[in-house]
């Protein structure tokens, strides 16, 4: 039996659980802590977080205060009631202070057990606010994790204050759904980035859910009068604005030149501006596209193949295409809930077999043959497309950690990633 | 909204009486939705007149359920049916979690505009699936409905308990529905109702109008309004609809309490029971007819009675279970069937025909009319009802608090999966990411230690990242549906990627285990099919080894390497030795032995050499390479000069070199000695617990590196940095002298709380480096030192002076001391 033929058997799909959505939320939260229902093998899934990909992480420490626990069960023994003994875990730790607000979730075998984590999360009145986010594992993967857990985290947020009239005064704009996965410069620059964009455009950003504050500044964002809805975080949003009864807009990534220009005239409009964008706002726009522009034939008409979840994909699409660099194909490691780009790539696989899809792209020949592979760790590791030149980006991202600024949404976001991925391809820096 | 949940024992009218309810609530104006939460799917026949499609477990949420749910012939009823599994396979109470779920995220309910809505539950099976309309929040008001019968008040009390464990979600226990078999069982019911502190609302008997009704696949309601039942049942609902929550919760009987509620036995009697003397019904003529066919009750077990069957060749244990619920082998009568239980022993066989005979007797009998003769006074004799499960025991939760370890203890022995053997793995998808490399603590990792330059372990890869563990991936289609199919499949992959005579472990997660998958019967067709025997292995035992897997293990390597066996080509084949063999090979080379070249086929490198150099400890291959009759040593690790002088030897000795010269090369003496010079002064510290001493001395810890020898070796002073209480501080010294002799080292330096280690580790001005397995360990750089770990050991004489080397570096590096010293 050869080597082919052992993988067809058994094969290796490009596709994360739900529990390290639900993770990664909690990362998000500086002082969120997890409580798992499970054995002590939920622990390693942190490692796939903290310490590679997220090397600010404070899921696990080595004082032992580790923001995410287990309660080291299996189903053998039968417990004569879980329930009791989860709930009386989770008193603990919601008594414990060191966390501003508690979640629990439980591992699939619980979830055939039938255990009410709504309700057990429900008795704990005491201490730190307690939530469950469902034990979805089975039917569910991580970018539903991560609404979820975003979910309950905002079903946690004190009861918001009454929105106040503020005549005269800037729209107050929260963003909902964003995937913070790392606390690194590429993140904390992106929201910068938002932050200062909103400003030139009339609004004011109160808000980013989540953003790796605290739990209670997460609370901020109640105060706003327009919700934004980001893929990643749909139903939190969607829960933000109905808690707050702010209005809720559904938006894609503000990547690009003309998305990220789109996507604030569209928040201008919700947020109930009149006018066009400020012209502080188009000089911008004009200036990055000046630094761009001399890279950009490096780009033209090249192919790259992309990896990574379809939230990051449905943004990148366009924004290639600005560029006049071409997606030929694409894997994605989760199901598509959102609508795909106007234009998808030839070859779109979801949640493929590793082996299959690079198999499917090595296929891709004459004009379609690619030149560039952009995607996360995986798309590396698991050979995509070996010996292109690999611009990591998205969760995970082992290799490439940001010590300084390098948004990849906005304004900036566009010149940075238009840069990153001209040199690679100028470099020719093949994957690992 | 009106919302009911109704919960009862199969057969027990429980849907008849949930969809005449149904029925009436529509007549009183509401829009009623019927969710028929049984996975026999009868409880909208009578409503729909017709089998409807199930929900099942459909993908897609809100919108596949819609088209599930069917408008009834009855004005103002809509119905849909969770469905489920088979029988016996799948897992019914997810399919209703799943459904119901969907309900929820869609706002069927309130979006539909429904007024009530009437949730139909099996309750035989009290699993929390079956309770997902109370988790839901899809309503609050239970009925349970009962007959009179043991079996049925029997369920009925583990109901309660169930309800009462939703207490905290806001549901209560309306009352009971009593349908009894006999107009005195409703006595029966009241005075169990007393004794649990709740309320009979209403009860209906049997009627031969809901006998015709379900003939004509009506609600007896509407087919025979002014029967007996419909009047009884519109007033049963009136007062499930006036039924709030009760002033003092009901209380579920303890086992002993309803034995002896039951039996009018003893027992402690913590309440009293009013209608013991007078309620219970009289059941002589079934009673009679099973004590002079020779059975008398022993006991319920998993829903069915136990009878000691009295033959002229003695006594043995039978089981009477509903036809429905019987196991393959049991002989039908009636509505029932019997058999032996399995601890009558073979002997019993020989006794089939007169038991047949025997049970010929009962004919007449339904199962309901043989389970009510155990309430006839005298008739129970007082069996143990089986409690399912075992209190488990209390286990720590994880790093709540906990103090993680500077030293990783490691594992004693390997318990590698022999080469070329499949190991699947029957788990989700959570259970394939069970596994990472590296981390913030590595404490969880596979790959704890820091390897210098970091280029290779650029993080982790996807799991699997090993192709022979692969995991199947369940899904909840398959949790509810029965993943008999996933599990064959997997199964017949591994025995054929294995091949005949090969060796498929199969490892059988946590889910399939709670589904109580068949795994045996898939090993077993996947083995008559393939020649291969699949072995079935628990959950997540990949790196132990139980007896009988390492006798299968072994007896595997042993016949592979026999299979390989040829006259051997060169002196020695380095077992496990991971990365580092390059430089160990040439090493050899340098002495005159030869090694062989790793290669693609393991069995076929060991064949090649007279000798085997193992690694580590690991009993699977030792007994596999004596079995096959290859030679094979576990020298000294070769870290440092002495220890690396000392592996030579070892190898030279076994493979009888006299006059072999085992010393390092003096370039890379005077090199060492250079370093040795520099290393005066400083020292590098261990920090445990008083109760690790042992670690020190190797086993499992520090990857086997002779980690305090190494540094000794180097010039390095050592510190010990023991977390102990005062009491035990002797103890402690004396361990760990013991554990490494022939070291010197000072008195160590004892703390007596985690938070208490900084303040002595800040003040020993000469400790420059700390022991962690922990990447850049904060309580380490808090200290203003350097934490360093086994990965930076380098084996062979050369990487004794590079490791030398690095460790000075680090004790010159003051990153730490300058920017994080607190
Ligand atoms: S212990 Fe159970 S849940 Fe955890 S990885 Fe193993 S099989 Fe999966």
């Amino acid at each position: 039996m050869n080597a082919t033929s052992r993988a067809d058997l058994f094969p290796k799909l490009f596709s994360l659980p739900y529990q390290l959505g639900v993770y990664l939320a909690v990362n998000a939260v500086s002082d969120a802590g997890l409580v798992v229902d499970g054995g002590d093998c939920v622990m390693p899934k942190a490692d796939f977080i903290a310490g590679n990909h997220d090397l600010r992480s404070t899921l696990l420490s080595p004082y032992g205060k580790h923001r995410i626990v287990c309660t080291m069960t299996a189903p053998l023994p039968q417990d004569s009631n879980h329930e009791r003994k989860l709930s009386s875990l989770l008193a603990e730790v919601a008594a414990d202070g060191g966390f501003s607000a508690v979640l629990v979730t439980g591992l699939p075998f619980f979830k055939l057990a039938g255990v009410d984590y709504e309700g057990v999360a429900a008795g704990i009145t005491k201490g730190s606010p307690v939530a469950d986010v469902p034990a979805l594992s089975l039917e569910a993967g991580w970018l539903e994790g991560y609404d979820l857990a975003l979910e309950a985290l905002v079903r946690l947020l004190p009861a918001p204050r009454r929105r106040g009239r503020r005549p005269g005064k800037r729209p107050r704009v929260a963003v909902a759904g964003y995937l913070f996965d790392r606390g690194e410069r590429d993140h904390t620059a992106n929201l910068a980035e938002l932050g200062r964009l909103l400003a030139l455009s009339g609004l004011e950003l109160v808000s980013v859910l989540p953003s790796g504050v605290p739990f209670r500044e997460l609370a901020r964002g109640l105060e706003a009068d327009l919700v934004v809805s980001l893929p990643y975080g749909r139903r939190a949003a969607a829960r933000l604005a109905a808690r707050s009864g702010a209005a809720l807009l559904e938006t894609g990534l503000p990547m690009g030149l003309k998305g990220t220009s789109a996507w604030l005239a569209a928040l201008r409009r919700a947020a109930g501006l009149r006018g066009g964008l400020p012209a502080a706002v188009a000089a911008e726009e004009s200036m990055a596209a000046g630094e761009m522009a001399p890279l950009l034939d490096v780009l033209a008409h090249r192919g790259a193949v992309f990896a990574g979840d379809p939230h990051l994909f449905g943004a990148f699409v366009p924004f290639a295409g600005e560029l006049r660099l071409r997606v030929p194909a694409a894997a994605l490691d989760s199901g598509v809930r959102e609508k795909l780009p106007v234009r998808p790539p030839q070859l779109l696989l979801l949640r493929p077999d590793m082996a299959a899809a690079a198999a499917a792209v090595a296929a891709l020949g004459g004009y379609d043959k690619p030149q560039l592979l952009v995607g996360n760790s995986f798309a590396a590791t698991e050979g995509l497309a070996p010996g292109l030149p690999f611009v990591e980006l998205g969760f995970p991202s082992y290799g490439h950690h940001c010590l300084n600024d390098e948004p990849f949404l906005g304004f900036s976001g566009a010149r940075t990633l238009a840069g990153r991925l001209a040199n690679a391809l100028r470099s020719g820096n093949g994957p690992r | 909204m009106e919302s009911v949940v109704f919960f009862g024992k199969g057969g027990v009218g429980k849907s008849t009486i949930a969809s005449n309810v149904t029925v009436v609530l529509a007549r009183g104006g509401r829009k009623v939705l019927h969710v028929g939460c049984d996975p026999k799917m009868d409880s909208t026949l009578a409503l729909m007149g017709r089998h409807i499609p199930p929900y099942a477990g459909k993908a897609g949420g809100g919108d596949r359920l819609i088209e599930s749910v069917f408008g009834s012939p009855v004005p103002g009823v809509h119905c849909v049916e969770a469905g489920g599994p088979e029988p016996g396979v799948g897992c019914a109470g997810l399919g209703i979690g799943i459904m119901l779920d969907a309900m929820k995220d869609g706002g069927l309910l309130e979006r539909a505009g429904y007024g009530a809505a009437v949730f139909d539950v099996l309750g035989d099976v009290v699993c929390g699936g079956f309770a997902a309309p109370l988790r839901r929040g899809f309503a609050k008001k239970v009925v349970i409905v009962t007959s009179e019968t043991p079996l049925s008040l029997y369920a009925a009390n583990r109901l309660i308990a169930m309800t009462g464990n939703y207490a905290r979600n806001g549901v209560y226990l309306a009352g009971l529905a009593v349908n009894a078999l006999r107009p005195e069982g409703v006595k029966t019911a009241e005075a169990f109702a007393a004794a649990v502190n709740t309320r009979v609302l209403g009860a209906t008997l049997r009627d031969p109008a809901v006998a015709e009704a379900e003939r004509a696949r009506l609600p007896a309601v509407l087919s025979s309004p002014k029967s007996d039942f419909a009047r009884r049942l519109v007033k049963l609902c009136s007062a499930i609809q006036a039924a709030g929550v009760p002033s003092s919760p009901p209380r579920a009987l303890t086992e002993e309490e309803f034995r002896s509620f039951i039996g009018g036995g003893g027992g402690p009697a913590a309440r009293p029971f009013s209608a013991r003397r007078g309620g219970v019904p009289s059941a002589a003529a079934p009673g009679k007819l099973l004590a002079s066919a020779g059975f008398s009750l022993a006991g319920i077990e998993g829903g069915q009675l136990l009878f000691d069957w009295t033959s002229p060749r003695g006594v043995f244990r039978t089981v009477i279970a509903p036809a429905a619920a019987s196991k393959g082998g049991a002989r039908g009568f009636s509505d029932w069937t019997v058999c032996f239980h399995p601890s009558a022993g073979p002997a019993s066989e020989a006794f089939g025909g007169e038991l047949l005979a025997a049970a010929g007797r009962l004919v007449p009998l339904r199962f309901e009319e043989i389970s009510a003769a155990l309430a006839a006074p005298g008739g129970w004799s007082g069996p143990a009802l089986r409690q399912a499960g075992s209190p488990a025991g209390e286990r720590s939760h994880l790093g709540f608090g906990s103090w993680p370890r500077f030293i990783f203890a490691g594992s004693e022995v390997d318990a590698l999966a022999p080469p070329d053997s499949v190991m699947a793995m029957h788990g989700d998808d959570e259970c394939r990411f069970c596994i990472c490399e590296g981390g913030a603590l590595g404490a969880f990792s596979e790959n704890a230690c820091v390897r210098p330059g970091g280029a290779d372990m650029p993080g982790p890869v996807l799991p699997r990242s090993d192709e022979r563990e692969p995991s199947t991936g369940l899904r909840s289609i398959e949790a509810v549906m029965g993943d008999d199919e996933k599990m064959l499949a997997a199964m017949r992959a591994a025995a054929a990627q294995a091949g005949p005579g090969g060796l498929a472990e199969f490892y059988v997660g946590c889910s399939p285990l709670l589904l109580a998958s068949d795994a045996g019967a898939a090993a077993r067709r996947v083995g008559a099919e393939t020649g291969v025997e699949v072995s079935l292995e628990r959950y997540c035992s990949l790196g132990r080894h139980s007896p009988e897997k390492a006798e299968r293990r072994a007896a595997f390597m042993a016949g592979k390497f026999r299979r390989a066996a040829r006259s051997p080509s060169r002196d020695v084949n380095l077992v496990y030795y991971g990365e580092c063999p390059p430089g160990l090979r040439a090493l050899l080379d340098s002495r005159g032995i030869t090694a062989e070249e790793p290669g693609e086929d393991f069995y076929a490198g060991s064949a090649a050499a007279r000798l085997q150099v193992l690694s580590a400890p690991d009993p699977v291959l030792q007994s596999a390479l004596d079995r096959a009759g290859l030679r094979w040593l576990l020298p000294p690790a070769p870290y440092g000069l002495a220890g690396t002088a000392a592996w030579l030897e070892a190898i030279a000795g076994a493979l009888g070199r006299r006059g072999f010269d085992a010393a390092p090369p003096t370039g890379t003496l005077a090199a060492h000695a250079r370093l040795r010079r520099r290393a005066a002064g400083v020292s590098a510290a261990f920090v445990l617990p008083a109760g690790d001493a042992a670690l020190l001395a190797g086993g499992g810890a520090f990857r086997r590196v002779p980690v305090p020898a190494v540094l000794a070796e180097g010039g390095l002073g050592l510190r010990f940095f023991v977390l102990a209480r005062p009491a035990d501080g002797r103890k402690a010294a004396a361990a760990l002298k013991a554990a490494l002799p022939g070291l010197r080292f000072p008195a160590p330096v004892f703390f007596s709380s985690p938070q208490g280690l900084a303040r002595p580790l800040k003040a020993d001005r000469s400790v420059r480096l700390v022991y962690s397995d922990i990447r850049s360990d904060g309580r380490v750089t808090a200290a203003g030192k350097t934490p360093f770990s086994s990965g930076i050991f380098e084996p062979g004489f050369d990487g004794a002076v590079e490791t030398l080397r690095r460790l000075l570096e680090l004790c010159d590096w003051d990153f730490n001391e300058r920017y994080f010293a607190r």
